[in-house]
């Protein structure tokens, strides 16, 4: 449990690092480097300190949650991330090729037309 | 006289070294072709190719993008498409196709028999092509076959030739090296007349160091998979 602790804390550092340098070099907004590193950050602690977890389900005085309904939960929610950025990665891919194909083609016939 | 424009589309990329060989190896004349224009497209080299292909006299359009050999390809038909080609063929500007098998490529087109013609080095397989390749290439017929329900012996070939019919009816979505299998499932989704003709393979090491790696094979299955989920709306 400990190596996978430590494991944890390196990839959220390296996260983290990767994302302040973004920031740093202006490719992400302050929030975007907030938001990231709010949500690996609460990740993290959540992995070292599984016990947070129980007092959260004991807190909600709620007995149906369970930790594989939260697991579930928060599965989905990464998959619904994934699918997003898929999509759009995928729109915008099109679109790039598309444009650089126009761009290509309109300097054929500029060239002609000279 | 045949008064056919047959247009060459010839992707490149970093092809400085070897494509003017390539170039120059093209034929002059080909029976039933009036004209034949070589049409390079440099797909954001680094080196000079477009340059090297410009003094050779081929028509040369560059990419402000890197966009892969799919990508290429497709900028190609376009080209050739607005350029009034009445035959297109599809080329390796890395010198691993035959000019020799041009001939064989567009007679079935100039006879007005298909629409498509499919070079295939399955047909007459080398004794050069190593046995993962061939092994790896019925692999992609058989996934082709599954994902568009048409057999053909070289799913991967890239030397193809098209009628004017051809590139005008065949929309192309993908632009990595999936590109090849779906061109196979256009031909069958317009029922395009086709056949396959043997080609032969020029293994050297060079187009050996250009050559798609096995693995590629991974990343073709999800494009296609990937393109059947975007098509199936």
């Amino acid at each position: 449990m400990l190596l996978i602790k430590c494991i944890a804390i390196v990839l959220a550092a390296v996260a983290i690092t990767k994302t302040y340098l973004d920031y740093r070099k202006r490719l992400e907004p302050l929030l975007m480097f907030v938001f990231w590193t709010v949500i690996w950050i609460s990740a993290t602690v959540v992995i070292v300190f599984p016990g947070l977890i129980y007092q959260l389900i004991d807190y909600s005085q709620d007995r149906s949650v369970t930790i594989g309904a939260l697991t579930g939960l928060a599965f989905i929610f990464m998959l619904y991330i994934v699918y997003r950025v898929y999509a759009k990665v995928a729109r915008v891919e099109y679109q790039f090729t598309e444009l650089v194909r126009k761009i290509t083609l309109a300097e054929k016939d500029k060239g002609k037309k000279k | 006289m045949s008064s056919k424009h047959l247009i060459i589309v010839l992707p490149a990329y970093n092809e400085a070294r070897v494509i003017s060989q390539v170039l120059g190896s093209l034929p002059k004349k080909l029976r039933g072709v009036g004209k034949i224009t070589p049409l390079v497209i440099d797909d954001n080299s680094s080196d000079n190719t477009r340059a090297m292909a410009e003094s050779c006299g081929a028509v040369c359009l560059r990419h402000s993008v890197n966009l892969g050999a799919g990508g290429a390809t497709i900028t190609g038909l376009e080209a050739a498409r607005s350029m009034n080609a009445d035959i297109v063929v599809t080329m390796d500007s890395d010198g691993q196709h035959d000019p020799n098998d041009l001939q064989s490529l567009v007679d079935p087109i100039v006879e007005k028999e298909v629409d498509v013609v499919l070079g295939s080095r399955m047909k007459q397989v080398s004794k050069a092509m190593p046995s993962h390749k061939v092994w790896g290439n019925n692999v992609l017929n058989g996934i082709t076959y599954l994902f568009f329900r048409i057999w053909v012996s070289d799913s991967q070939s890239g030397y193809k030739a098209f009628s004017r019919r051809a590139i005008e009816s065949i929309q192309i979505s993908t632009c990595g090296y999936e590109i090849c299998s779906e061109m196979i499932g256009e031909i069958k989704r317009h029922k395009l007349a086709f056949t396959e003709v043997p080609i032969s393979t020029i293994y050297t090491d060079y187009s050996k160091s250009k050559g798609q790696l096995s693995l590629n094979a991974v990343n073709i299955v999800l494009g296609l998979l990937l393109r059947q989920l975007r098509n199936s709306r």
